[in-house]
């Protein structure tokens, strides 16, 4: 299999671990240094904010925490499309862009889009696998009503 | 023991002061008069002046339900207009802030000053015969103040002014605002399906902190948190005497130790209440400004901002934007909660389950005492001309309760 196509699935593999909230298996797939960012244009700023930072030891504490608090009891699902894989010539990264939308399903079975976005993501490719070492969730939604304890 | 359905109607045994009937979040008659009586009469805060710092800069919004657009004018002046042009009533801006020397309205490109005077009528002479003049065709301006960088604006031309309204209820946010210049380095809005007053509520009620899991740790367990008195400033307007939160209890966070802002202590938390939609909470770093637009009895877009220096280095604000996610932001530990509670009360009034309130704690207003939010109430009847906890009379079915 390809390394583009190593990528791909991984990328795919990372959503289906975050929509199951099979955390350990998230976090197996990023790297030591992973750093993981929301970031927001907010026109009612006129610029960027960043709306959630963390590195990897803050991930495994939030996901950590998560029992611990009130949130939305329904399902996130995440519908992402293919992925923008671009190779850097030295053969250690690459870059991924992938747009998704994350729908939220209410216990009574009812279904809306609850974000919109983009990840730009960058990988370690030197090893045997590919590991996830950055994220950017390039949000477009900014409405989330009562927001989340996961991330997207 | 389990009540029949007339003991649950019944009002609760307790002083009227003590509870409150929940028609007043789901009336719409209600809702109708509110926004006459308090909405449209009480001074609102609408910015923060970072948001217009040039001139010519503007900021859309809105006062209970109306558009408002806040210009900072060529004179350094922040005024308040209507932001509807007075032919057709096209929205003059469209964007959430922008800059302009003038206000074209894209519909018959008439034009509008700084001050809300009509400059530009396109093809005038056709206004010839009926006599109408530029002079009688101004925006509605909105009465605006501002104090500590806070822009307050009022719908009600006769209302007393801004300081009057708030006497010294910033007193504890004062140190802290005029110690430096701040901005707002985080904005963000969300449409809840509750009524307005619940969200304030909730700002008021120390006890729903039992909810939150940081609170819990952070907050309930620190020395000190069932010391404070609550501070009554008058017109509603509240606060709580500071005490220190321990972060470092929860896991994976640290101390507020370092960077604290001027007129704080280490770890300080203060809160403001304002009626009858503001509240301004600081936690050592960082400040939170919340405001409210009701949009329906039972829906409310809540807007929050997060504040900070303007002198911070790069490295300074990253740490105040991260203190304020970890609580505030929509991926926060806090915030979320709140909203997903106040939702699951507006559920159980509309569909009637819910009649009543209880604010019935007293513990010598300090700690958890319900006196914040029963002075809340108090003055939300002494607009409206009735008790919150007898709105109507009697006890009648709500025209759009849930099925």
């Amino acid at each position: 299999m390809s390394l583009r196509q190593r990528i791909e699935d991984l990328i795919h593999d990372l959503a289906f671990s975050m929509d199951e909230e099979r955390f350990d298996r998230y976090l197996a797939s990023c790297s030591e240094s992973f750093e993981y960012t929301i970031s927001v244009d907010t026109p009612e700023l006129g610029r960027e904010a960043v709306w959630l930072h963390h590195d990897k030891a803050e991930m495994r504490d939030l996901f950590k925490g998560l029992r611990q608090h009130i949130r939305l009891q329904g399902q996130f699902l995440r519908q992402l499309s293919s992925p923008y894989v671009e190779v850097d010539g030295d053969g250690e990264t690459a870059t991924a862009r992938t747009t998704f939308l994350t729908i939220y399903t209410e216990l009574d079975g009812v279904s809306r889009v609850y974000a919109a976005g983009r990840y730009d993501d960058v990988f370690q490719t030197a090893g045997d696998s590919p590991l996830l070492a950055k994220r950017i969730v390039r949000l477009q939604t900014r409405d989330l009503g009562p927001g989340s304890h996961l991330p997207l | 023991m389990s009540r029949s359905s007339a003991a649950y109607e019944a009002a609760p045994p307790l002083s009227a002061t003590h509870f409150i009937d929940n028609r007043i979040h789901a009336s719409e008659a209600l809702w109708a008069e509110e926004s006459e009586k308090i909405l449209g009469r009480t001074w609102k805060f609408v910015c923060h002046e970072s948001e217009i710092p040039e001139l010519y800069d503007f900021r859309t919004t809105k006062i209970a339900g109306k558009a408002i657009i806040v210009m900072r004018g060529g004179d350094g002046t922040v005024r308040s207009f209507f932001n509807a042009c007075p032919h057709r009533g096209s929205v003059l801006a469209r964007l959430p802030r922008g800059n302009a020397r003038q206000l074209t309205c894209m519909f018959h490109l008439w034009s509008f000053d700084d001050r809300g005077r009509c400059i530009t009528v396109t093809r005038p002479e056709g206004y010839a015969r009926c006599g109408i003049e530029k002079s009688d065709l101004g925006l509605r301006e909105v009465r605006t103040e501002a104090v500590m960088g806070l822009v307050f604006a009022n719908l009600d031309d006769g209302a007393p002014a801004l300081r009057s309204f708030l006497g010294n209820a910033l007193e504890n946010a004062q140190p802290v605002l005029e110690a430096e210049d701040f901005e707002v380095f985080h904005y963000h809005s969300a449409v809840i399906e509750a009524n307005w007053k619940l969200w304030h509520e909730t700002n008021v009620d120390l006890y729903h902190e039992w909810m939150h899991s940081v609170n819990r740790r952070t907050g309930i367990r620190a020395d000190g948190y069932f010391d404070r008195r609550f501070l009554d400033y008058g017109n509603g307007h509240l606060s709580m005497e500071p005490f220190r939160v321990k972060y470092e209890n929860y896991p994976g966070w640290t101390a507020r130790e370092d960077h604290t802002l001027p007129g704080l202590t280490p770890g300080e938390f203060r809160f403001i209440d304002l009626f009858p939609n503001t509240t301004i909470i600081l936690r050592a770093t960082n400040i939170r400004i919340d405001t409210s637009t009701p949009i329906s009895p039972t829906q409310t877009r809540i807007e929050w901002r997060g504040l900070a220096p303007k002198s911070d280095s790069p490295e300074v604000r990253a740490l105040r934007v991260q203190h304020h996610n970890q609580l505030w932001g929509p991926f926060g530990r806090n915030l979320a909660e709140d909203i997903i509670a106040v939702e699951g009360v507006q559920r159980s009034i509309m569909s009637e389950t819910s009649l009543y309130s209880l604010h019935a704690r007293e513990e010598g207003g300090k700690g958890q005492d319900d006196g914040g939010s029963r002075a809340y109430y108090a003055e939300w009847s002494r607009y409206m001309g009735r008790r919150a906890s007898d709105p109507f009379g009697s006890r009648e079915r709500l025209d759009n309760a849930a099925e």
